[in-house]
């Protein structure tokens, strides 16, 4: 791997771990399967496309993002909670709706952003170069992100939405409205990955209707590697073990893509057994971890 | 502090399996009693308490909590002056959330709940308090995960949640029943000497028999979505559990006998 | 004596900055990006890779291929161009638009030649098809609809109303219905529109022009082309002509189509590679290119069938006839 695909793979590790922080949100903290996110990526990016093209500012166009993607994230939970849609399906139905919305929002499948404005350009002047910059702006936004969320998690309401998705028969006896709870975790969720889509935007130069195939793959795969490196002994641990799981996850693409031994080289149609061999060792692993633990025990 | 006045409730309605869980039910708990409910399966004892609890709602009837009706106002909007502790110990806690984020959880109800820090340094203090009560040395991991507890301290900390917030009405569903015997006895045992304490309106669900004379304050035993008997105190005070069996079992030869008449059919307009 | 060595040194010199500049002893590497798997694509590869090595350019001898499918997966795209930035190939060839915009937005010094692209000026990929300006040309594959209406006008002189069947939902399919009255109009023809939201409601579509046209026009609408045997059979049982905009169309039953051919248009690529590779032509100033020779399917039996008679020049014209 090179160091130009080594850095790269990090940011795309940062940006999309912006994402798969979203990911966690429903999956984890909520319990709740969300698909909308294959809609909510694009979202983000063609809602911060739309408007940096319009001459609008690129900063604006990430918040104006993350409200396109929470408005979305709280329409699926809406069907879910108040039309009693399966979870499931209140995510699919989401994703195939912003299809048609994303392509409104751009006027076409793809909205490409190059010589446009980006939140990178204000940076440009430190002299740093500029793919090592896009991958510090991505850390930053992310650790940003993490920490954000991280006390959200912590307020009364953040407590409110764990407990819903922990245990949904304690939370009304607690006076917690569930349906509200579940509502504004998943809007927060989506919120949070069509900010990534407006970063994936900026940094990879357009915004496409079709670039979220396979975002909830990355998330969950991010998700489930995080906790088998880092475990999940408190909230704190476990964001920070999901944006390293989505960094694991992008070196191993990089790393597959560079993979050559003799005539045996790997190939992107070899990522998605690459990607489900990841996962399968990640779920398997924190298991055979204790069980190493109870023999050196013994 | 408590009126159930003609409540009524039927589940499925119009289908085959039509159940009337409850048929015309008035009950009056003053201020500071501890009431203890019994009758066997499908009495209608649970469903009594999860419609004064807000689980669902009655089909007719009124819930009158400390001078406001409640009657089709939803579960979590009741909780704020009610206080419930459930059969299943897993139930009343959040496995994942801490033992100090459970208190907290407990102690924003009611309120609106912002984006305000969950604990601060003061209710800390009032948990460790708490939990030092219950003498199980939980007070010393107030940040470890509930779901690392025993089933009995767990539905300890069910109860002082259940209570953080000095409810008009504590709702005890079975909530001894998935225990074993010894932590059965200390989690009644903590009950008694809370309610005790905090003079608190409680209404206690329960199907062990000695339970009642243990107590010894009113119990009501339901009979096919009826009150069949409400005894009070003074009645209690000269039964034993042989009387309040013998009691349970005439009342079930009763209805049986009564099972199927058109009588009861039309029971629930009555 | 020492002008005579100077003047050798000079030679020696010469020559090695001669021979630096053919290349001859030098291995070139190309990157190929491709999004997804489809025939078309494939094709595209293969015609780009087959035509360099007609130019002389061996695979494994002085040109090594690095090809990557991006299986559809945009973030994996963007990994793919960055790879081949980080491995400093001489050129990436970025099959489809997407490919091509994760590979200019990852380099702006390495050469990216495109294909399979659409509108590479609405893409952000070049500023004019003339000059392009930055690191990016190529070929596109935009539907030729004045040669399609040719067509049209070569086997049916008479035609005066088109009828067309396409999903409004399609940015793609309406852009092509835009160019087809355009060009249809210059020619003193009316288009007939029906539009179909789903693949079950294009037979529907179809009926609905019945008597109104003189032939059937399909775009390249995936809506369309889903539910093209029921567009066959309207148009059989009411003997209307019908055309397609893709070639596979007409094994499926239209009279013919006249289409991008893939193939060439990737060797039309690898004849502007090698302007690249050997410093013939700047990147920024080599124009992008059009199709040159479209490729023609008919379908004698089903013009049959449907009423039309194919004129011998047009069966002389095709790559394939369908028996």
């Amino acid at each position: 791997m090179s160091w130009y695909a080594f850095i790269g793979a990090l940011e795309a590790g940062f940006v999309f771990g912006l994402m798969s922080l979203g990911v966690y949100v429903t999956f984890r903290v909520l319990d709740f399967p969300d698909l909308s996110v294959d809609g909510t990526l694009p979202l983000g990016a063609a809602v911060s496309a739309a408007i940096i093209t319009s001459g609008g500012n690129p900063f604006l166009s990430v918040a104006a993002a993350f409200v396109a993607g929470a408005l979305a994230g709280a329409f699926t939970g809406f069907l879910s909670t108040k039309l009693k849609i399966l979870n499931l399906l209140a995510g699919i139905l989401t994703m195939i709706a912003l299809y048609s919305i994303n392509i409104r929002i751009m006027g076409s499948p793809n909205l490409p952003l190059f010589n446009q404005p980006t939140i990178f350009a204000p940076f440009e002047s430190l002299g740093i170069s500029h793919f090592v910059l896009k991958m510090l702006i991505a850390l930053a936004m992310v650790v940003l992100v993490k920490i954000a969320l991280d006390l959200f998690l912590h307020t009364r309401f953040g407590l409110a939405v764990r407990a819903t998705g922990d245990n949904p028969d304690m939370t009304p006896a607690q006076g917690v409205n569930t349906h509200t709870a579940i509502i504004v975790g998943v809007a927060l969720s989506n919120g949070m990955v069509a900010l990534s889509g407006a970063l994936v935007a900026q940094s990879y130069g357009s915004a496409d209707v079709g670039m979220g195939v396979g975002t909830i793959v990355a998330g969950l795969a991010s998700v489930i590697i995080g906790e088998a490196f880092i475990g999940e002994r408190s909230v704190f641990t476990a964001t920070l073990g999901v944006i390293l799981g989505s960094v694991i996850y992008r070196l191993v693409i990089a790393a597959a893509l560079s993979f050559k031994f003799g005539s045996l080289s790997l190939t992107p149609s070899d990522l998605n057994l690459i990607t489900a061999i990841l996962v399968i060792v990640a779920l398997t692993f924190p298991q055979v971890r204790n069980r190493l633990k109870v023999k050196a025990v013994k | 502090m408590l009126y159930i006045e003609n409540i009524a409730k039927t589940f499925h309605p119009g289908e085959v399996n039509e159940v009337t869980a409850l048929a015309d039910v008035s009950l009056h708990v003053p201020p500071t009693q501890f009431l203890v409910v019994i009758g066997g399966n499908g009495s209608g004892k649970s469903t009594l308490l999860n419609l004064v609890a807000g689980t669902f709602l009655p089909d007719a009837g009124r819930i009158v909590i400390a001078g406001t009706d409640f009657t089709r106002v939803p579960e979590y909007r009741r909780a704020g002056i009610l206080g419930r502790v459930f059969q299943d110990p897993l139930k009343g806690t959040s496995a994942g959330l801490t033992i100090e984020e459970n208190f907290a959880l407990a102690a924003s109800r009611g309120e609106f709940r912002g984006l305000s820090p969950a604990l601060n340094a003061g209710m800390r203090d009032r948990i460790r308090d708490q939990l030092a009560l219950l003498d199980m040395g939980l007070e010393g991991r107030m940040n470890a995960k509930v779901g690392l507890l025993s089933g009995g301290q767990r539905q300890a900390i069910t109860i002082l949640m259940a209570v953080f917030k000095r409810p008009k009405v504590l709702l005890l569903d079975e909530h001894t029943a998935a225990l074993d015997p010894r932590a059965s006895r200390k989690i009644m045992e903590l009950t008694r000497r809370i309610v005790a304490e905090q003079r608190l309106t409680t209404m206690m669900v329960t199907h062990n028999l000695t339970h009642p004379l243990e107590i010894g304050e009113r119990t009501v035993m339901m009979s096919r979505g009826r009150v069949a008997h409400d005894l009070q105190a003074e009645q209690l005070r000269r039964m034993t559990v042989q009387d309040l069996l013998g009691l349970f079992w005439q009342t079930q030869k009763r209805d049986e006998d009564n099972a199927g008449s058109p009588e009861r059919m039309s029971s629930a307009g009555g | 004596m020492r002008m005579g060595s100077a003047a050798v040194l000079c030679l020696l010199l010469l020559l090695w900055g001669a021979v630096c500049a053919f290349g001859a002893d030098r291995v070139f590497s190309v990157g190929i990006s491709q999004i997804v798997e489809h025939p078309a694509l494939d094709d595209n590869r293969k015609g780009f890779i087959d035509q360099l090595r007609e130019l002389g350019y061996v695979p494994g001898k002085n040109i090594n291929y690095d090809y990557k499918n991006a299986q559809n997966n945009r973030p994996v795209s963007g990994q793919i161009a960055r790879k081949f930035v980080g491995d400093k190939v001489d050129l990436i060839l970025a099959i489809s638009t997407p490919s091509s915009q994760d590979a200019m937005a990852a380099t702006k010094k390495i050469p990216v030649l495109f294909s399979a692209v659409t509108d590479p000026v609405a893409a952000g990929l070049v500023k004019s098809l003339e000059k392009p300006g930055g690191n990016a040309s190529g070929t596109m594959d935009k539907s030729p609809v004045a040669a399609q209406v040719d067509l049209i006008q070569t086997i049916l002189p008479k035609a005066r109303k088109v009828g067309t069947i396409y999903n409004a939902g399609e940015i793609n399919s309406v852009a092509s219905v835009k160019d087809l009255k355009a060009e249809a109009g210059k020619r003193g023809m009316e288009v007939i529109e029906a539009t179909a939201a789903t693949s079950s409601a294009v037979k529907m579509a179809a009926e609905s022009l019945v008597g109104k046209v003189d032939l059937i026009h399909v775009p390249t609408d995936n809506t369309a082309v889903l539910a093209f045997e029921s567009i066959v059979k309207v148009c059989t049982d009411n003997k209307i002509p019908l055309f397609a905009a893709d070639v596979d169309s007409v094994t499926r039953g239209a009279i013919a189509a006249l289409a991008v051919d893939y193939y060439k248009l990737g060797r039309q690529t690898a004849v502007m590679a090698r302007k690249v590779l050997e410093h013939t032509a700047t990147i920024s100033e080599l124009p992008v290119e059009y199709q040159k020779e479209l490729l023609l399917y008919i379908n004698p039996p089903s013009a049959q069938r449907m009423g039309v008679k194919l004129p011998e020049a047009v069966a002389k014209r095709a790559a394939k006839t369908i028996k």
